[in-house]
């Protein structure tokens, strides 16, 4: 679908794993060309000489022991499931 | 003291009564139930409500701990062992936490009794909670206005009177501008300083928990509960953390304060504008130095917003494929079908828009570019 950008919103919610009406694909390409012409102001700054601020504090990476712990039994972890079978989440076949 | 009265006080003020058994935690529950039932009809601040599990605990709440027997909000985008926590969302219906966010344990081992679920815009994104997918919630000033968002089920519980204090989260400024209008205190902790562990995420590199409240005091009541150290979250970092309760009160000399020029610009509204002048008149009269700075990267916060935001969302938001949780379409033909209906089905249009803005940013030619 021709927009004004890039983007080609039907193409894009199939790789988002959402189906879209095509009535709601022309509403977002329109909506969404209008931010991304907005977003283009980002091109025009001169970030020569700015720091990246990426976090108030000087914090690089975490590291913690590798040691196991108490969690989910897999009772709690299936409590939500929209559909479970021995112990297992079930979905369509996936496999021929 | 009436039910009305009583579900008027600030924490502070509650927490004395408390400890001189003047009030038991088992009326402060009545109280607040009284009020929620004769105002929420019209504000529909709350999306939940388990009285039954609040008085229970209350039966046993220890008043001497710091926050004692006190009920708090809780924005439906944390998890409540127990309780739904559907983000204002059809694609988590159904869906009970099965565990307490690090911020809900931390409230509990503080004595607090988490207290209903409130109203946001989905998943956090808005700024009015008109994109809740379940109910709109109203000013309680105006009903004819809304409380801002995302967190205004938490800002107007709190301006109404049918909350304590609430925790909502802040994205990009879903806690701050609900609290302004409402009129209560909202605060946006520093990044890394409150855990997200059970926060749902929308997006990483953004997400606060922080607290709505009636007073400054309230703020730092709850912020002593909530900050700090968590194995859970790798971003929330070992710092000590200082007594806020400490400051509260003192006056502010030796304090310099900044306000962005950049801030101050044409089109603020003049009551929004006499208001901060107004405050920044307050706190210099309390000490504190003034003075103008430029941070001159302001106009360029939102477009930044809006490639950040979305493509962390884009990745965050892929949890939810009807699969482990909430909603799943019905009769599905195939996998890809599952997912695609589960997730047309489930998700309202704000949140549709930004996993595909954020999908469609972090592709290839897109991503380089920025």
């Amino acid at each position: 679908m021709a927009g004004t950008s890039d983007l080609d919103v039907a193409y894009i919610a199939r790789l988002a794993r959402i189906n879209l009406t095509e009535d709601e694909a022309k509403i977002f390409q329109k909506q969404l060309d209008d931010v991304l012409k907005y977003v283009e102001k980002l091109r025009q700054v001169d970030v020569t000489g700015i720091d990246a601020a990426a976090h108030a504090l000087p914090v690089f990476n975490v590291f913690r022991d590798d040691a196991a712990r108490d969690w989910f039994t897999a009772e709690q972890a299936l409590s939500n499931a929209p559909r479970q079978a021995n112990s297992l989440f079930v979905v369509p076949k996936v496999v021929e | 003291m009436t039910g009305n009265e009583l579900a008027a006080l600030s924490i502070a003020d509650l927490q004395s009564l408390l400890r001189r058994r003047e009030v038991s935690p088992r009326e402060v529950i009545d109280a607040l139930r009284e009020r929620i039932e004769a105002v929420d009809p019209d504000i529909g601040a709350y999306l939940s409500l388990d009285i039954e599990a609040a008085t229970k605990e209350a039966e046993h709440a220890n008043v001497d701990l710091p926050l004692g027997g006190i009920p708090i909000a809780i924005k439906d985008i944390i998890n409540v062992m127990g309780q739904p926590c559907t983000c204002a969302s059809k694609i988590l219906h159904g869906y009970r936490a099965p565990y307490d966010a690090t911020v809900i344990q931390k409230l509990r081992a503080a004595g607090a009794i988490p207290f209903g679920k409130t109203n946001l815009d989905e998943f956090a994104m808005g700024s009015s909670t008109e994109n809740s997918a379940l109910k709109s919630t109203r000013n309680p000033w105006d009903l004819s206005r809304v409380p801002g968002g995302s967190s205004g089920g938490s800002a107007a519980a709190v301006a109404a009177d049918e909350a304590f204090g609430a925790l909502g989260s802040d994205t990009g400024g879903s806690i701050r501008q609900p609290a302004a209008l409402c009129g209560v205190v909202g605060l946006k902790p520093t990044y890394g300083r409150v855990s997200r562990f059970g926060l749902v995420a929308f997006a990483s590199s953004l997400d606060q928990v922080g607290p709505v409240t009636k007073t400054v005091r309230d703020a730092a009541l709850i912020m002593n509960a909530i900050s700090g150290h968590d194995l859970q979250d790798s971003t929330a970092v070992n710092e000590p953390v200082p007594d806020y309760n400490a400051s509260v009160g003192n006056d502010l000399r030796g304090v310099r304060l900044g306000v962005p020029k950049e801030y101050m610009i044409e089109g603020i509204d003049p009551q929004v504008r006499a208001a901060i002048d107004a405050a920044v008149k307050q706190l210099s009269s309390l000490g504190a130095e003034i003075v103008e700075v430029s941070l001159p990267s302001t106009d360029y916060a939102v477009a930044v917003y809006y490639i950040i935001a979305t493509a962390e969302a884009s990745a965050n938001l892929a949890r939810f494929d009807g699969v482990r949780y909430g909603y799943r379409a019905e009769n599905p033909k195939d996998v890809l079908d599952l997912y695609g209906r589960t997730r047309e089905e489930g998700f309202g249009p704000e949140v549709k828009r930004r996993i595909i803005l954020g999908t469609y940013v972090l592709s290839s030619g897109y991503y380089d570019a920025y």
